[in-house]
């Protein structure tokens, strides 16, 4: 049978004064002299013991560091100010970069919108619009020029994909949310993984046809939001916004229980904002009785102007009867081509009875149809003649090189020509052809056989 | 009374062709599609069942991630299984190397979801004449890392509706 070994203190202890080991006074005196200290240590274990249970608590660890946090931040960026910057930079420059590019996108919306009322009629309607609508000019404006419509708004764990909350709008697109929670998350998941490299950037939008899907990601929820159209400005953020309250109000459950529906069921309420910003408000009954009045009594106003217009037109405007086209034999011997210039269907040659017999081929007739002039340039300094020959008597009046006129007969080498540059002298005459430029050859209407002086 | 509904995420995991897709096929619609169908990478489905839990029932929809077995979605695959509650480890009877690969499948998960219940699928228990992995070899890799297991045939629906409601179950008691 093994022996067991006693302790010296144990011998003393049981009385047994032979036994008594010659360290125990000292152990005795060491005991009375430590004993505070002893205390002592036992109390700082116990205190470790608590210390280690709430670094390792993440919770208790939070409500730990919690209040001396900010002040600990702010003495930090006072003190060290840049190196503050060069740690958060990743973070914030990330922000800031998303915020001007969100910005500029809004800016040019607002270009874009501005541009193409600038010049619309649809002004005053859309004033008429907002004065019963409920809504301001610019809303009903940005409404018509951006038409947009959410159709649901959807609040996603991060993590999980789990569904958190889902308000539907009347065009809802989703048939089960909960997959669209799921599939959504993978795509982002995918997508940061494929693009994400340092993970910092988020999937910020989904576009199919006209439909999109905004995101908005916070901390450990995501809101999606599927509309139709161009989003208004300032939209993203209220997404934003509305994503921070909802966090804010819900931040156990959405660490501790993100897949029970019962600990999310006051969240549609936080995200309606999203859905009423997107539609103005509708008229009541009597607002649409009254704005249809409106707009009868400016159709039967216009209307009336329009006819008393017409009306007025026509009495200072009396209708002439057309002219009637009258066949004149001619009874003079001139030998002026004034029929040259005509259209009107003619007869054949009518002989004249008259002394001095003319060859004209065309009688004189009222002129019912003009055409277009044929118009050439002067091509040198050339004396209008009397006649189509050198001989005839210069008329005094000279046309100058680059001079337009208009022609009026051709009579062999000769032609008939008008000026038509001079503002109050309308000369006629006659210039040699070669003095004549023009682009095409002459009509054959205005040859003649006959020159008249 | 209305029972409380609660949504939990489960993933699906094994290697390529083990009959991951056709067990959600199986347990959601109540079939068996014989024509393989690959999936691209990940597919989300959904499946309520009631279960009950400290003297009351609840609607447990089970959001079931069936993930790809290809090694192209190897770097993917630590993102999908973030904030699982749940997975099912499958593996085929008819291959025996697709028990062991299943450690690499329960490492990810374990890294990224640390306190996700697990369950061991060993399916195409149809193919009986086909198999090359015994229950005891099963059992043992079962016992080795602490999971639950069972025989399950996509083909004919044997323990596919059981695996599932055990997983709820753990998933909720563990939760």
């Amino acid at each position: 049978m093994p022996v067991e070994a006693q302790s010296p203190a144990s011998r003393a202890a049981a009385g047994d004064p032979q036994e008594i080991h010659p360290d125990s006074s000292l152990e005795q005196i060491r005991q009375i002299l430590l004993r505070d200290q002893e205390a002592r240590i036992g109390g700082l274990e116990s205190d470790v013991q608590r210390l280690d249970h709430q670094i390792r608590d993440e919770s208790s660890l939070i409500k730990m560091i919690a209040p001396v946090l900010g002040d600990a931040i702010r003495l930090k960026i006072k003190e060290a100010r840049d190196e503050m910057i060069e740690a958060l930079y990743p973070i914030i420059g990330q922000v800031v970069r998303r915020a001007v590019t969100e910005a500029v996108s809004d800016l040019a919306r607002s270009l874009d919108a501005q541009a193409k009322r600038a010049f619309d009629f649809r002004l005053a309607w859309w004033r008429l619009r907002a004065r019963f609508g409920g809504a301001s000019a610019a809303q009903i404006r940005l409404r018509e020029l951006l038409p947009f419509k959410v159709s649901d708004a959807i609040l996603i764990h991060r993590d999980s994909g789990l569904l958190l909350s889902h308000l539907a709008g009347e065009a809802s697109v989703t048939a089960d949310s909960d997959l669209f929670g799921g599939m959504l998350t993978a795509i982002r998941d995918f997508s940061q993984d494929t693009l994400g490299g340092d993970g910092q950037d988020e999937l910020g939008e989904i576009t199919y046809g006209d439909r999109r899907i905004l995101i908005e990601t916070g901390r450990s929820v995501y809101l999606a939001v599927i509309v139709s159209g161009t989003p208004p400005p300032q939209y993203r953020d209220g997404m934003r916004e509305c994503l921070i309250d909802v966090e804010n109000a819900h931040a156990d459950a959405i660490d501790n229980h993100p897949g029970d529906e019962s600990a999310f069921s006051d969240a549609q309420g936080q995200l309606q904002p999203l859905l009423v910003s997107a539609e103005p408000k509708k008229m009541s009954k009597s607002q649409k009785s009254f704005l249809a009045a409106g707009v009868g009594a400016v159709i039967i106003f216009v209307a009336g102007c329009i006819l008393l217009t017409s009306w007025l037109y026509r009495a200072s405007h009396p209708v002439q009867p057309p002219p009637a086209a009258i066949v004149q034999p001619s009874t003079t011997s001139t030998l002026a081509p004034t029929a040259l210039l005509t259209f009107t269907p003619t007869a054949e040659p009518l002989p004249t009875e008259t002394p001095a017999p003319t060859a004209t081929l065309l009688p004189s007739a009222t002129p019912t149809t003009s055409r277009a002039p044929f118009i050439g340039v002067i091509l040198g300094n050339v004396w209008m003649r009397t006649g189509p020959s050198a001989e005839a008597a210069r008329s005094e009046v000279v046309l100058t090189q680059g001079e337009r006129v208009e022609l009026l007969a051709v009579y062999g080498d000769w032609l008939r020509v008008k000026q038509i540059s001079s503002e109050q002298v309308f000369a006629e005459g006659w210039i040699p052809a070669r003095w004549f430029g023009a682009a095409e050859d002459f009509p054959a209407l205005l040859i003649t056989l006959t020159a008249s002086p | 009374m209305t029972n409380a509904t609660v949504n939990r995420k489960v993933c699906l995991l094994g290697d390529f062709a083990v009959g991951k897709t056709s067990m959600v096929r199986r347990f959601i619609y109540e079939r068996f599609d014989d024509k393989y169908l690959s999936t691209i990478g990940v597919k989300v489905s959904r499946k309520t069942i009631v279960v009950s839990h400290q003297t009351q029932l609840i609607n447990l929809s089970l959001i079931l991630w069936d993930l790809a077995g290809s090694e192209e979605f190897d770097q993917l695959r630590s993102s999908y299984l973030r904030g699982a509650s749940g997975a099912v480890l499958v593996c085929d009877l008819t291959r025996p190397e697709t028990l062991p690969n299943l450690s690499t499948y329960l490492n990810d998960l374990r890294r990224v979801s640390p306190s996700a219940q697990v369950i061991l699928a060993a399916n195409k228990a149809d193919l009986a004449a086909e198999q090359r992995l015994t229950s005891a070899e099963i059992e043992a890799y079962a016992v080795d890392h602490k999971v639950p297991f069972h025989l399950t045939s996509a083909k004919t629906g044997e323990g596919v509706e059981n695996i599932f409601r055990q997983l709820g179950q753990l998933i909720l008691i563990r939760q």
